[in-house]
Formats: structure tokens, sequence, C-alpha cells
């Protein structure tokens, strides 16, 4: 459509006009679809998804061609491909891909008024302790709070280290020259069907580049980044740490956001060089509407570190599986998780391992709480090719079932091919034991209370992992999950 | 994937009964109407599809002349007085006399051709009430359109038999292709314990396609101990359904040695109060075997357990799956359930794949699963040479002590004797590496 028929057409068109009906009204629909190329952009692509709704969303960001191509090739492999219900969830089929709005320009966020902000996400924010301004913001009141001078101060300071921290735009357009090599080649297009479904429409998301040796002090936070532009449904994100670097990176926020789309379906990319490090801390507390399917993969060069640290507290069905390829000679692998799934919430989640070179290690912790009727999902798979010696993978899955009806299932695969590696994989399900309950009862706590504490010491080893205000916020957000859930 | 069994089964003997035959007939016509399992099939993840195609097979043939005392005296078994029972391509060879006491209070062990005409009613109220849950469910009709024979042991309520059962079935000629099916109940309060060897007469490919149903009533136990070992070429299908009721306890142990190919699954329900189950298996894959094996522990009622432990030992270009699923549905609260899987890699290019899986639908349960795959350890390996052991033989005695560990759970002295032996045979022929 974006050749140069566009103005033939038009002119055909005015001659078109005092031919028949029918064939005008013909004209009219294509007169519709060239219409896009007029539009002031702050209008949205409107709903649904076709080869023109992509069009829109490249010319609106001023794309290069191949980008264009990389997300119309993207939409059919989109197309083709099969949702995976014959292992996932059958609530997969719910989603109305022809009713969501792919592409949001910032004038047209959907306004909303504090007081439709539902009750109980007000209390929440109470509780959380979350400043005000910013609860208007989570709650989506406001499209934007004061986070510009934050997010500039952090870019200034890393710039100086020459580490360049930019969206996905401007990444792509300013930067190809370091970040197209690895786009899309972490995570190919045709990795799953959301992958294709995000790489035909991404938009925002974080492109960071580390130089060589540097070590970025501070966790770099998409919250400040993100905040300054608008949270993207499908954020595309590419980080890159050179030899010898190091980076943390954190994204999402314990605090429910509150919002009325309901894909999300992110891709995110990291490519760790030779000895590098690479952190990657999520919080996801999206609310329970929400469908959160999430591809992400790090890669990781000779004596490199990837670690996924990754927690799960909202949405209605969150399918996540970290990953990380251990490329190069002694890289490591780590995925830490915590999913704690509540009524009509579904977490499935896990981790993916895959061992491309000798003596490469790989660990998997991960723990989930099913409240209610919430069900928890533990999906592995590990794989150790021939030809390689020394691989070690180490995989515990420990679950935590609070209510009669609560559920939760665990479905690892590992394959090992050679005498010369050595995997284990525990998972275990239990409740919490009367004994613990009785204990904490008669030195005075309520049963709430102190099923609550019980639950914060099973997840409490990997809830230290992540940075101090995120734990004490986890805490608390683990207090209010559980109120309600006992007696 | 055709089959060239594509003709109707054979019709069954004029004496048996309806039911059989119309039990058949829709079991032919589920079989024909079944696809194929596929590569999206969760339960046929990791398995080699290529291998389900049987393209010359057909149903086996009287072989005249079988001499049976030979090939029985030459394998490993009880070698005992025992009740015994001797197949050759689903035919029965020879049956030893069954003590006249036992037969007075009821004991039923009869080939099913027979128990079909003597026994039809009883046979029926257990025959083949359940499906498969682990994806082979047009296997399982090829089974029950095609069956000749197979064997049907009844425990009447109270009796405890001293001596295990014994059957063999030996698979004969190229080709050809067995469907044993093996029925055993154990009344009220009554204890029994079975020993089932199947293996190739000769070193021709040919398929065992077997089905085994167990069902131990109220405060029975029964112990059910298979063995496998066809030819290098041969292909081997069985399917194991297990239901126990309040107060049962059931084992159903398995060695599989030979087969160039083999599904196993294995299904045990935990239906009552305090009912337990143990799944024990043993498999030594050497050259290019591949063993692909999926068990389901399905506790259906409150307050049941259930063990299971399977060990591998692959060598060579061996391959093993193990699939295995603990499952707890809603209100099957107090479960109590384990399962443990472990590969001991002996090879360089061997590969193992582990799929433990849990499902839990009920609180208050104890669940858990490990899998781990592994060489033989320097340290057990170091201590046995520091003491004069030389490497390869200590290797062996490090890989023997780990599948022995899983016989032991047999508890029988006898039984677990004739597994060792079969084992001991086994690493013979491999030798020492």
């Amino acid at each position: 459509m974006v050749e140069g028929g566009g103005l033939d057409k038009k002119l055909n068109f005015v001659y078109m006009k005092t031919e028949t009906e029918t064939k005008s009204r013909i004209e009219i629909d294509r007169e519709e679809a060239n219409f896009h190329y007029d539009v002031d952009y702050k209008h949205d692509a409107g709903r649904g998804l076709d080869e023109e709704t992509i069009d829109y969303i490249s010319n609106v960001k001023k794309e290069d061609e191949w980008i264009r191509k990389f997300r119309q090739r993207a939409l059919k492999i989109f197309n083709k491909k099969e949702m995976p219900t014959h292992w996932a969830s059958q609530d997969l089929n719910s989603i109305k891909f022809d009713e969501i709005r792919y592409y949001l320009s910032a004038g047209e966020a959907p306004k909303r008024s504090w007081e439709d902000v539902p009750d109980e996400m007000k209390e929440t924010f109470e509780r959380l302790g979350i400043p005000e301004k910013e609860r208007k913001f989570l709650a989506g009141v406001e499209a934007q709070f004061d986070s510009e001078a934050a997010y500039s101060n952090v870019k200034d300071a890393v710039s100086e280290q020459g580490v360049i921290f930019v969206n996905s735009s401007e990444g792509l357009a300013e930067h190809a020259d370091i970040f197209r090599k690895w786009f899309g080649k972490v995570i190919p297009t045709g990795d799953n069907k959301f992958s294709a479904l995000n790489s035909a429409v991404f938009s925002g998301g974080s492109f960071i580049y580390v130089p060589p040796g540097v070590k970025v002090k501070h966790p770099l936070q998409a919250y400040f980044r993100i905040n300054a532009e608008q949270f993207g449904q499908f954020e595309r994100t590419l980080i890159i740490v050179d030899e010898g670097a190091e980076l943390t990176y954190m994204e999402g926020c314990t605090a429910p956001k509150f919002e009325t789309s309901t894909l999300h379906s992110a891709v995110v990319e990291l490519v760790a060089m030779k000895n590098a490090k690479i952190q990657y801390i999520t919080v996801q507390n999206w609310s329970a509407n929400v469908f959160n399917l999430v591809t992400k993969r790090g890669l990781a060069h000779e004596g490199a570190e990837v670690r996924w640290i990754d927690c799960n507290i909202g949405s209605r069905l969150t399918m996540k599986y970290p990953g990380v390829v251990m490329k190069g000679e002694g890289a490591r692998g780590e995925v830490v998780s915590i999913a704690l799934a509540n009524d009509g919430q579904h977490q499935d989640t896990g981790a993916k391992m895959i061992h491309a070179a000798d003596n490469t290690s790989s660990n998997v912790v991960s723990k989930s709480i099913s409240v209610g009727e919430g069900r928890s999902t533990y999906r592995g798979h590990v794989h150790i090719p021939k030809h390689l010696k020394g691989c070690k993978n180490n995989t515990e899955c420990d679950a935590l079932l609070i209510n009669p009806k609560s559920r939760t299932d665990t479905y690892p695969a590992v394959t090992v091919r050679g005498n010369q590696h050595s995997t284990q994989h525990e998972a275990s399900v239990s409740q919490v034991s009367e004994e613990q309950i009785f204990y904490m009862k008669q030195r005075g706590l309520s049963e709430a209370e102190a099923m609550s504490l019980s639950v914060n010491g099973f997840v409490n080893d990997l809830v230290r992992e992540f940075p101090m205000e995120y734990s004490v916020e986890l805490k608390r957000l683990i207090d209010l999950e559980m109120e309600g859930s006992v007696g | 994937m055709s089959l060239a069994l594509s003709d109707s089964p054979s019709p069954v003997g004029e004496n048996s009964p309806k039911w059989y035959s119309d039990s058949r007939k829709l079991a032919w016509q589920k079989f024909l109407e079944t696809p194929w399992p596929s590569r999206k099939d969760e339960d046929w993840r990791f398995a080699n599809l290529k291998k389900l195609s049987y393209e010359n097979v057909c149903d086996s043939e009287q072989i005249d002349n079988f001499d049976y005392n030979q090939y029985v005296s030459n394998s490993v078994s009880l070698k005992g007085d025992n009740e015994s029972m001797v197949f050759n391509n689903d035919r029965l060879q020879y049956q030893s006399n069954i003590d006249d006491e036992l037969l007075d209070k009821g004991l039923i062990f009869k080939p099913l051709s027979l128990a079909l005409v003597e026994n039809a009613d009883l046979l029926k109220s257990y025959f083949m009430k359940e499906g498969s849950k682990l994806g082979s469910e047009k296997l399982l009709n090829l089974h029950k359109a095609r069956q000749r024979d197979g064997y049907f042991i009844y425990v009447p309520e109270g009796l405890s038999l001293k001596h295990p059962l014994e059957i063999f079935h030996w698979l004969s000629g190229e080709n050809n292709v067995i469907f044993p099916y093996s029925l055993i109940v154990t009344g009220a309060g009554s204890s029994v314990k079975v020993a089932e060897y199947t293996a190739s007469s000769d070193d021709e490919f040919g398929l065992a396609c077997g089905v085994s149903d167990l069902i131990a009533e109220e405060g029975s136990e029964l112990t059910y101990v298979r063995t496998q070992n066809l030819s290098e070429k041969a292909h081997s299908i069985h399917i194991s359904n297990v239901s126990a009721h309040a107060n049962s306890t059931i084992k159903n142990f398995s060695l599989n040695l030979g087969c160039e190919w083999l599904r196993q699954e294995s299904v045990c329900r935990l239906l009552g109060d305090e009912a337990h189950s143990e799944m024990i298996s043993v498999n030594v894959p050497e050259n290019n075997q591949e063993f692909d094996m999926r068990t389901m522990q399905l506790h259906e009622h409150s307050n049941t357990s259930s063990d299971l432990l399977y060990k591998n030992a692959l060598y060579d270009k061996s391959k093993t799956t193990f699939a295995g699923m603990i499952k707890v549905e809603d209100e099957a609260h107090f479960t109590d359930a384990y399962q443990t899987c472990r590969n001991l890699l002996m090879s360089d290019e061997c590969e193992a794949n582990s799929m433990p899986g849990l499902e839990i639908k009920a609180d208050q349960v104890k669940c858990s699963h490990g899998s781990t795959s592994n060489p033989v350890a320097e340290e057990e390996l170091f201590y046995l040479m520091s003491r004069g052991i030389e490497e390869p033989i200590s290797r062996q005695l490090v890989t023997f002590g780990f599948v022995k560990d899983a016989v032991d759970r047999l508890n029988h002295p006898q039984l677990e004797e004739v597994v060792l032996g079969k084992l001991e045979r086994r690493f013979k022929k491999i030798g020492v590496r």
C-alpha cells in the first residue's frame, strides 16, 4: 500500500465517481484505506490487525523499510501459527484479536477519572504506601507524572559511561549499527505465536547497550523511562552488554496496574558478551483481566551470566518462561521466580535452559503459591545436547497450596545426552502445616497473620534476591493477598 | 503409517460369549476411527513416532513342535513347583496342574480363551474397563480387537497364595504380532504374586502389544512382576491399568531389557481410603534401543498413597523417555505421592529425557517428584578402585548396585532373585566397559 499507487488511485476515484454505484462503493472502501496516509498521527490504528495496521504503525514511527518488512513478515507468521492450546490453557481462545487496539498514539490514551478506579485498588495503593501522585498515574487517571526529570537524570548519568538507554524506535533509528545485529536474533520472529505478534506490532520498551568493561552501578529502571511515555502493550526490549560489562535492569512494579487493554505481549532479548553479567528483574502485577504472554530469552557468551528474577502476582493468565541459551564455554544461566495465583488467575510460568557449550551451568528455583481457586503452573525445559561435557542443571520447584480448591501443576522436561553431565530436578507440593499455624496462634497471632507469616517464610529466600524496596512491597502484597484466604 | 493388520480381526471361538465378540467389533471400529498419535500430542512428546509404522506385520501363527521345555529351562525363572502357563504366539503350550485345594477354594488361573467359556460373567465384570489415559487409545483398541489369548487370575476373598504364579510368553517368527492380555483380580483380603516373562524365541522383528489389568479389591495385596526380553529388533507396546481399592496394596514392577523400541504406559488409580500403589521399573537399554515410558498416579480418593521409582542405566546410543504424572483430583485430600526417576548415563552418546509432572487440585497433600541424570559418581569409583578393583569392574559394580536398589523394593527374595538373575545375564552380555 505504500508504493506510489496511492495518488493514481485517488485520481481514479474521482473518475470512477461517475461510474455505477456498485463500483464506486468498492472504490470508497479503498479510499478509506488510503486515507490512513494523510492522517494526523494523533489517531490510533483502530481495532483489529491486518497489513494496514502494520503500515500505520510503521508510518507513525517513520521507520526504515527493513523494519516495515520485518513487521509485515511477522504478521504473516502470526496468522499462520496455531494457538498453542494443545499444551497451554484453553483460556487463550478467549482472546479476541479483532477487538484489540494494537497501537495508540500518546494523545489517544483512554481517559478515566479517579472516581472510576475500583475501591479495592485504591485500598491496595493505600496499603502499599504508594505516593499520592503515583497512584493517579498507576490507576490510569493521569497519562504521565513527573518522571521525565528522573529519567533524564538517569540517562545523563549512564551516558557518561557510554551507555545507550533509549526506546525501541529510537534504538533502531539512531543506533541501528549496534542494535540491528541482535534484533530478533535471540528470539526469532517465529519462535511462537506471540513473539510473532510482538514482532509485528511492537512499540515501546527499552534498548540498552553497555560498552565493554562498564559496570553500571545502579539498576536501570524501566519504571522511569516507560512512565515518560506510555506503558506499552507490546513492548520490545533488547539489552546488549558488551565484554566484561555488568548491568541490572528492573521492570514493572508491585503496585497493581489498572488496565483496560486485555492483551500484553512483550519480547525481551538479552545479549551478554564474553564475561558480561546481566540481571533482569521483573515484578508483574497487572489487573486480573489481562492476558500477559511474554517471551524472554538471554544469550550468554563465554563466561557470561544471565539471571532472570521474576515475580508474577497479577494478570488473568500469565505465560512466561524466561530462557537462557548458554552459547559460550563456562556460561551460566539462572531463573529465580515467585508466582502467586489467586481466584480467577492462572500463573503459567517456568524456565528454559539451553546448554550449547561445554562446562555451562544453569539453575532454576521456582516457588508458587495458589490461593483460593488460583492455579499456578511450572513448565520447564532443560536441554543438554551431545558432544558437550561438564554441563550442569539444577531445578527446584516448590508449590504451596492454601485452600481446598487451589491448584498447582508441574511439567518439566529434561533432555540429557552423553555421560559427562549432571542434572537434577526436584519438585514438591505442600501446604502450611497445622503445627506451624498452631505455634504462631498460641503466641497471639491471628490465623491470617500466621498464614501470612508462613507464606512469607516460604518465599523469603527468593524475595531477598529482589532489591530492597521491592522486597518490602512484596511482603506487604503477600499479606494483602493472604487476607480472607483463611477462616 | 499403514498397518498390514488392516484385515478385520479373525472371529472368535464359537463358545465365546456374545458380549466379547461385540466388544471386539466395537474396538476394531474405534481403532479405525482413531487417528495415529501425532507430534502435537503431549503424550507423545519426545517420542519417536516413525517407529509406529507396521507395514508388513500380521497376526502371529501357530508354530508346530515349539519346544517350550527347552526355552523354559534356559530362561531365568522361579524354578520351583509354581503354578505356571506357557504361551507361544498367544497359544497355550502348557499349563501346570493346580493344587486341588486352591481350586476348591475358588482360585481361577486359566487361559483367557477358556475363562471366556467357563467364567464369562465373572470375567465380564472386570474385563478391560479402563481406557487409555496416556495417549494410546488407538493401540489399546487394536489390542482389544485382535487379542487371541492371555490369562485370567481370580483370587477369591481371603485366599493368600504362598507361591508366585508364573506365565511365559514367547514371540516367534518374523513380522509376527502377539496381543497377550493379563487380568488379575484379588478379592477382598486376598493376596497373590504374579511373575510374567515376555521374550522372543528368535532374533527376528516382531511386535508384542499387550495389556494388563490389575484390580485389587478391599484389603488385598497384589504384586505383579513383568519382565520383557524380546529380540533386539522387536517392538513392544504395553499398557497396564491398576485399580487399588480401599486398604489394598499393589506393586507393579517391570524390567525391560530387549526391544529396539518400546512404549510402556502404566496408570494406577487409587480409589479408596488407605489404598497404596507402588510402581517400580528397571531398564537397561544398550545399542540403539529406545524406551518410551509414561506413568500416571491418579489419586481419586482421599487418604491414599503412591510411590514410583524408575531406574534407567543407559549404554551406547540408547534413549529413554520418562514422563510421569501425579494427578490429585478434587477432594483427594491427604494424598501422599512420590515419584522418582533416575538415569545413570553410561556412554557419551546416550540420551535421557525426563518429564516428571504434577497436577494437584486439592490441598492437604504431600507430593513430590525428583529426577536426576548423572554419570557414575567419581567418588564411588575412586572408593572401589582404591580397594584394588579395576575401573571397568568398579563401574559395573556401581551400576549393578544402582539398579538393585529398585529390585529390593519387591521385598520378596524369590522374585528378587529372578529379576537379579536376568540383570546379571544382561550385564554379562554388555560386558565390562
